[in-house]
């Protein structure tokens, strides 16, 4: 029954530092179907960049992966070679990065960029590269896409840059699309431009794509799916409206009311008292005790179960037992 | 057509009681262009700005990259040096001012950052950052000076414990308390904000806004808030004023402005903003094209490039600053077609 | 461990210096175990300078005695390394040779790093005339290749350790001035500077706590890699005569005596302070490199 594009299972990314080891993914089990976009959502120091890289292979030495599995398309990815992974990469899973300006490489124009991947993974005859490339860069709303091809990154603008970011990701046509904070390095009236994009690449060209953001509002806005997370775990998942409109995480309630808000004007905003902790080990109990106003004594001690409310909707948390769907 | 018209100026400069009073400011920064090349290209980022900055209140300024919120900080802070123009501060320029006085001033304006690792000296610890501008004005030594470093600290929220620490050892809003408490130690009267949370976790913005309104009840100060977070300045703000491409296009209440935006921008500004709410229907209203450069301007009307609402006009002339109510007004030609009697050819939309 | 203490108090490290912050940079250094040794070397080096008197086996030929009758004996067990064309046990020249390297290189740098900090400092945070006045200066001292421009002034001088550490300071200064230029240049655009300018602290207090001690640690890398570099121009001049006279015992001029003698079968008299050389240099660059290593985020911890 593997209609999920991907599915994660009990995932740990380990990165050892000198005050011991860091679990900055703690077991993590998601499933993304094809199509989908799932929304990655959570502060900083809460593994959602680690899960998107552990993905792609590419957690840096020293960090590791400790364990699980990645099954993407019936196969699992943790027991591919280095050399099977770089052949996926581009071709089958892809990823967008949060500053393009750094992500492109400033001494070869677009065109060279582009080119270089469809040639590397193959995906047509020679000759048709070029047009493959102009006609990309078009789809995807740069004006005079003839033209960019011969600038260098540097000439463009922020969200000119992105587009062009997601064009590589897309060049090789793959399934699966993981955009780290994509948007974030830009200016507002242009994220809600690439946004619409993503959006549009998945109603008209089936793309799978994973978006880790902190921004709540981009989730709402775009995902179909979200996981909620909060020092290497899932605290919450379900669909947008789950999260949002049945909410059940004491973290992702505190979250939410603590965005500005029209009607909240003129009062004090919801807080999470404290801040996320920087170093921790395995935490016995639950990862978000210490700043819960629910917290119970056995949130200290055991690391809650999944609670399950529909087919969709879980949350880890003490408050709600071990529950069945019901 | 003279910019210097300002609606609000002779209105509001009587009615309430301005802080600070920017006027006709002209910033511009020379940069040489390219590699090889001995000619330097003179970029104006500010041409007779106008602002005014009510006293004990919240004045937010929006705008996005490239639209001169951060040369308008410099400026009055005279980090740049500006070409023209008077910044009054209780009704003496500070542009003009002599070093001497400038010093003194500058107690009275402190500013606040984006990135709080980046204003905190790396090197130093906290009470020594804190009671840095003590140490330099008063002659507090000593006890008196741990003393009220202490409760400079407690003020905003963070414990003696983290008096010996240094800032790579606290996290981004302890760091961002830490700049707090310096920035009034001081006793100052304004504070400039420039995004002073963009750089921190959600959970943690909400603490540092809270602090912030407490503060500025507490000591009546006077805020400029810079920031392209929408939902924050509306929070904090009492007045925002919409910059786009150094001019600004649109100021009002905090409250006017959101229930009534009438600048093109500013309704695409709100349009764009990511609500968290999955069933709030967005009408999107998607600006063409990509921002113009600062340093060359189109012409007429600014923001006629990529106007949804773009008329003939606005590609020739520059709009006025048309009053929409009492402390609410807009540069758009559009408000202007509006009060005029419908013509043939007058290319209305 | 006081100094150390105090020292990483000036670095901005609240531990000790050695005992230092995991995930700090000397934390990361300890990993490069090819440095350590180096470093370890080098102590003992100093060691051997300051001990000289008592470690040599014949002090008073190490400082220059000549004892005729026993020139050029091979090594033996009396004499570990062979005597000279004077007689005088290479073993011991070559402890006390330790003494002009090791006060030299670190002279050399120490006042080099010095005035090109203070001078650096200066040019790159003022600006404007300052900063014409100090870099022209720095451009007429580098329009000549370093080695010659010491040799010039050494020739001018009288030869002696102080002169030759005078002539290659002059000639090394201005990469220093540079270094230190280009670090305040980029301090001064940080916020915290800006905001110690909006405080109204005063420029030259500005310098001290804020720029300062937040160029140094470039330029205390470059000074450790370049300690190796100055043990050689010092030997190198020596080498020539320009250097440390006659009967001071400095490898550079070991070297340069013994090489006449390597065609008659006498080697140990150029060899043993030419290993001695090879060995401190190598030291001082492996010591570099580990820093760099260290410094480098990229590249730390990738050994361990």
């Amino acid at each position: 029954m593997e209609d999920h594009l991907l599915r994660v299972e009990d995932l740990q990314v380990v990165f050892p530092t000198p005050h011991g080891p860091v679990y900055a993914v703690n077991r993590i089990s998601f499933a993304i179907r094809a199509g989908q976009i799932y929304g990655v959502v959570g502060e900083s120091g809460c593994g959602k960049t680690a899960t998107g890289r552990a993905i792609l292979g590419l957690i840096p030495p020293p960090g590791r992966i400790n364990g699980g599995r990645i099954i993407f398309r019936g196969e699992n990815l943790l027991e591919k070679s280095a050399y099977e992974m770089q052949h996926l990469r581009g071709r089958r899973l892809a990823m967008v990065f949060q500053d393009p300006a750094a992500a492109l490489n400033p001494v070869f124009t677009i065109g060279r960029q582009l080119l270089g991947i469809m040639k590397h993974h193959r995906i047509a005859s020679d000759g048709r590269y070029g047009p493959r490339a102009v006609q990309l860069l078009g789809d995807l709303g740069l004006p005079a896409p003839e033209r960019i091809v011969k600038r260098y990154p540097h000439e463009l603008s922020g969200g000119m840059q992105q587009r062009v970011m997601i064009a590589m990701a897309l060049a090789a046509e793959p399934d699966l699309i993981i955009a780290d904070e994509p948007t974030s390095a830009l200016d507002v009236t242009i994220q809600s431009q690439i946004l619409d994009l993503l959006v549009q690449l998945r109603d008209q060209r089936g793309v799978t794509i994973i978006m880790i953001t902190h921004d709540l509002g981009v989730v709402a806005e775009t995902c179909d799916e979200v996981g909620v997370f909060y020092l290497g775990e899932i605290i919450e998942g379900g669909t947008v409206r789950d999260i949002f409109h049945r909410t059940r995480h004491p973290y992702t309630r505190k979250l939410l009311a603590s965005l500005p808000n029209p009607e909240k004007w003129g009062r004090e905003l919801d807080i999470i008292p404290g801040s996320v902790p920087t170093n921790f080990e395995n935490i016995k109990g639950c990862a978000f005790a210490p700043r819960c106003k629910q917290c119970m004594a056995i949130c200290q001690t055991t690391k809650p179960k999944s609670a399950v409310f529909s087919t969709t909707h879980h949350t880890a948390c003490h408050l709600y037992g071990e529950r069945e769907s019901g | 057509m003279s910019k210097n018209t300002h609606p609000a100026e002779s209105k509001t400069a009587m009615a309430a009681d301005i802080l600070v009073d920017i006027r006709n400011l002209t910033v511009e920064y020379v940069s040489s262009r390219g590699l090889f090349s001995r000619r330097k290209r003179r970029v104006r980022v500010l041409e007779n700005f106008n602002l005014a900055l009510p006293r004990g209140k919240t004045l937010g300024i929006v705008g996005e990259s490239g639209c001169g919120k951060t040369t308008l900080a410099n400026g009055i802070s005279r980090f740049i040096r500006s070409i023209q123009g008077e910044v009054l501060f209780e009704g003496q320029d500070i542009l003009t001012m002599d070093h001497r006085t400038l010093r003194a001033q500058r107690q009275k304006m402190q500013m606040v950052f984006q990135n709080p690792f980046n204003s905190l000296n790396p090197r130093m610890k906290i009470h020594q950052l804190v009671g840095e501008p003590l140490a330099t004005h008063t002659r507090m030594r000593g006890k008196a000076l741990k003393n009220r470093v202490g409760q400079l600290l407690e003020e905003v929220g963070l414990g003696r414990g983290h008096l010996r620490r240094y800032p790579h050892q606290i996290s981004g809003g302890q760091a961002q308390r830490v700049v707090l408490a310096r920035a009034l130690a001081l006793k100052p009267q304004l504070l400039f904000l420039d995004e002073p949370t963009s750089a921190l976790d959600v959970s943690v913005q909400a603490q540092i806004v809270n602090l912030l309104k407490k503060l500025q009840a507490k000591h009546q100060l006077t805020y400029m808030f810079i920031s392209h977070g929408l939902g924050v300045v509306q929070h904090i703000s009492d007045q925002i004023a919409v910059l786009y491409l150094g001019e600004v296009v649109e100021q009002a209440s905090r409250d006017d402005l959101f229930h009534n935006p009438r600048h093109p921008y500013t309704q695409a500004l709100f349009a764009s903003m990511p609500i968290p709410d999955p069933d709030r229907n967005k009408t999107r209203i998607l600006l063409k094209g990509n921002v113009p450069s600062i340093s060359d301007p189109p012409p007429g009307c600014r923001f006629h490039t990529r106007c949804p609402r773009v008329m003939e006009v606005c590609r020739k002339r520059v709009p006025d600053a048309h009053v929409i109510r009492q402390g609410h007004w807009a540069r758009c030609h559009l408000l202007s077609t509006a009060a005029l009697p419908a013509q043939p050819g007058n290319g209305d939309s | 461990m006081g100094i150390v203490h105090s020292l990483g108090r000036l670095t901005g490290r609240p531990a000790g210096l050695w005992h230092a912050n995991p995930g700090s940079t000397i934390w990361y250094f300890r990993r490069e175990r090819v440095a350590v040794i180096s470093l370890l070397f080098i102590l003992c080096m100093g060691i051997v300078a300051v001990a000289a008197p008592w470690i040599a086996p014949y002090p008073n030929e190490g400082r220059g005695e000549p004892n005729i009758l026993n020139r050029l004996k091979a090594p033996s067990g009396e004499h570990l390394f062979g005597t000279d064309p004077l007689g005088r046990d290479v073993c011991s020249r070559v402890v006390y040779g330790t003494r002009v390297g090791l006060t030299a290189a670190l002279a050399i740098v120490g006042i080099a790093a010095l005035i090109g900090t203070v001078l650096g400092g200066l040019a790159g945070y003022f600006g404007g005339w300052v900063d014409e006045l100090i870099m022209r200066l720095t451009d007429i001292f580098l329009a000549f290749p370093p080695l010659l421009l010491a040799m010039m002034v050494a020739v001018v001088l009288d030869p002696s350790l102080m002169n030759a550490i005078i002539a290659i300071t002059l000639a090394w200064w201005p990469w220093y001035t540079r270094l230190a230029r280009a670090q305040a240049l980029a301090v001064r655009e940080r916020d915290f500077v800006r905001a110690a300018w909006g405080i109204g602290v005063h420029d030259f207090t500005i310098l001290g706590r804020h720029i300062l001690p937040n160029i140094i640690t470039p330029i205390l890398v470059q000074g450790t890699l370049d300690l190796g570099l100055a043990i050689i121009y010092v030997s190198g001049l020596s080498f020539l005569g320009l250097g440390v006279p006659p009967p001071t015992a400095d490898w550079g001029a070991m070297i340069s005596e013994g090489r006449n003698y390597i065609q008659n079968g006498r080697w140990w008299i150029a060899t043993f302070p030419g290993l001695a050389l090879f060995l401190t240099i190598m030291a001082f660059n492996l010591l570099g490199d580990g820093i760099q290593l260290a410094t480098n985020p990229r590249t730390r911890g990738e050994s361990a």
